[in-house]
């Protein structure tokens, strides 16, 4: 498998397509009237380092945030750019960066979203997410 | 509707704060005291609901609020896996959710909300004041914050337990892990009888 990766990623920079792919990307399902969810990704990068600077969600408001806990209090900070490291990866996941959807259309469980995340050398990446129930984890 | 914002909020819980403490801190030096933590709040059918109403049951008490997408859900899914891990256990525990945004957190927001965790989660919301004093002697902390989108709300996260008799027992970190969480639930069950 990791060949397999290997060999992908020699093909892609031959290519000269994105260095920076989103893996995983899921959002959790809204409830009732509620208009509030948090999408999360991977994104991997196999070039040189970048930002990740916005992401956008259809009709809705999208910002990147981190949940930090200051001082036994939980907050949600806006994150202005989100580091992706040169070879490696940024995981959004529960608990820490993620995406905050406001305002938007309710989110079905197995529907899907459009993310349009935008890097600052990689530019636009589109993807679907899956919407997953409000207890995934 | 006068707007209770968040320095508002902030100053009436760091006040509720200090007096709890005080309270606290007089009723521990003169007799050891149980440390009951009353309050008043409304129930998803607007009923009132007190301390009172969970007499018989191990409480497992946190705050937060619906239109916390990220660390809410993590916790709720965390305390329905302790319940079954806690096994028949579960039965003698009842999880309570307290809304720290009533002005979103309506009763029948809270309940359709909890309804998707297992239906075993106990919804309370109440007035600003109510939410604030509370939280205040559960020494837990809120504060309402403008975002470009809104506002959102800044919470402790600590998970408190309350014995059968209303006694204060001690706060829980809500990320611990559930299998150990239910042992350590367990121990202190065994240890006082219901
Ligand atoms: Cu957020």
């Amino acid at each position: 498998m990791k060949y397999l990766v290997f060999i992908a990623s020699l093909l892609a920079s031959g290519a000269a397509t994105a260095e920076v792919t989103i893996a995983d990307a899921w959002v959790r399902e809204t409830i009732g009237a509620g208009r509030t969810s948090a999408g999360y990704a991977r994104i991997v990068n196999t070039g040189a380092a970048d930002r990740l600077v916005a992401v956008s969600v259809p009709a809705a408001m999208a910002d990147v945030h981190e949940s930090r806990e200051q001082g036994g209090v939980m907050r949600m900070l806006p994150v202005k750019a989100l580091e992706i490291p040169a070879k490696g990866e940024t995981v959004l996941k529960p608990g820490g960066y993620h995406i905050m959807i406001m305002n938007g259309p309710p989110l079905k469980r197995g529907e899907t979203v459009t993310l349009t995340f935008t890097f600052e050398k990689a530019g636009k990446i589109t993807v679907p997410a899956k919407i997953a129930p409000i207890t995934a984890p | 509707m006068t707007k209770f914002g968040s320095w508002q909020a902030l100053v009436v819980a760091l006040i509720f704060a200090a007096a709890g403490m005080v309270t606290y801190i007089g009723t521990r030096d003169l007799h050891e005291k149980p440390d009951r933590r009353d309050f008043l709040l409304q129930g998803t059918e607007g009923q009132a609901v007190t301390l009172d109403a969970f007499k018989g049951k191990w409480v497992l008490m946190f705050f937060g609020f619906t239109s916390c997408p990220d660390i809410c859900p993590n916790t709720l899914l965390n305390i329905a896996n302790t319940l079954e891990a806690l096994g028949p256990d579960a039965k003698d525990v009842q999880p309570v959710f307290i809304t720290v945004d009533p002005e979103r957190d309506t009763g029948p927001v809270l309940k359709d909300y909890l309804a998707n965790f297992g239906g075993h989660v106990v919804g309370l919301t109440g007035t600003a004041k109510q939410i604030a004093q509370t939280a205040a002697r559960y020494q837990t902390f809120y504060s309402k914050r403008t975002t470009e989108d809104g506002y959102t709300m800044d919470h402790s996260t600590a998970v408190e337990l309350i014995s059968p008799e209303g006694v204060y027992l001690r706060a829980f970190r809500p990320d611990d892990d559930p299998d150990d969480f239910a042992k350590e639930l367990r121990a202190v069950m065994r240890k006082s009888p219901t």
